[in-house]
């Protein structure tokens, strides 16, 4: 279990409400890192069948792993 | 005149003999042709996306018959630590590799949390009698999607005491 994950989604919405993510990862993975954070599949939008449309390159430039991790460990 | 009722005394004992599911050739409908469990399967996955996303929970099944039916069961480990967020599940399929597709909205099981602070966690399970389309030789791959109800962050676990557990029957038809 990733033990700042709650904080990883509640300083994604600080920086940037509506923001809709996806990850997997490893049950040996107990800390959000920057290898990680390059694997998320980002939400672009939905098709006819409510499926999400993601891609894994970042389309919000407000979200870079240094602001997101600076605000992780404000929280 | 035909039998309608066998009595076990008659066979020789007061008890019906054993008898192989192999010798069971008569029967054309209704009969399990394969089981197929995977339990633990996949990492750990979260999602903020209110829209269905893939995950890492998938399991396939290659059908020995035309026109089998297939039912599938599965038991995940869900969870959120936002109040009032529901962790939704629904069940994908694809043929090979032609890309995933809802099955049903039938599929969908919708875990809704009442909670404050705290993490909150519950199972997700389905059981769904799925009737796919498909040639003999193609691999059904089924895959499990999931969804928040509002955008707050949803798990699914598959990690120490939270191990999913999935099943597959080919049943004819």
């Amino acid at each position: 279990m990733m033990i700042d994950l709650e904080k990883f989604g509640t300083a994604i919405k600080n920086l940037k409400s509506n923001v809709e993510w996806s990850l997997n990862y490893a049950e040996t993975d107990t800390e959000m890192t920057e290898a990680i954070f390059n694997t998320i599949d980002w939400g672009t939008g939905k098709d006819a069948d409510d499926t999400a449309i993601t891609t894994k390159t970042n389309p919000h430039s407000e979200l870079t792993w240094t602001k997101v991790k600076e605000e992780i460990d404000k929280l | 005149m035909a039998f309608s009722k066998i009595a076990a005394e008659n066979l020789g004992g007061s008890t019906l003999p054993a008898l192989a599911g192999g010798s069971l050739t008569g029967i054309t409908t209704g009969k399990v042709l394969q089981v197929k469990s995977s339990p633990s399967v996949g990492g750990n996955n979260a999602s903020s996306n209110t829209n269905y996303t893939s995950t890492s929970i998938t399991f396939n099944i290659t059908p020995t018959k035309a026109s089998s039916k297939i039912f599938l069961s599965y038991v995940i480990p869900t969870n959120t630590a936002q109040a009032n967020t529901s962790c939704k599940t629904k069940i994908y399929r694809q043929v090979n590799s032609g890309g995933y597709s809802n099955i049903s909205d039938d599929t969908i099981m919708n875990n809704v949390y009442m909670n404050g602070a705290s993490s909150v966690s519950q199972l997700s399970t389905l059981q769904y009698l799925d009737t796919p389309t498909y040639s003999l030789t193609d691999v059904l791959h089924y895959m499990i999607y999931f969804a928040s109800s509002d955008g707050g962050t949803v798990n699914i676990y598959n990690e120490g005491g939270n191990k999913n557990n999935l099943t597959l029957m080919e049943i004819a038809t």
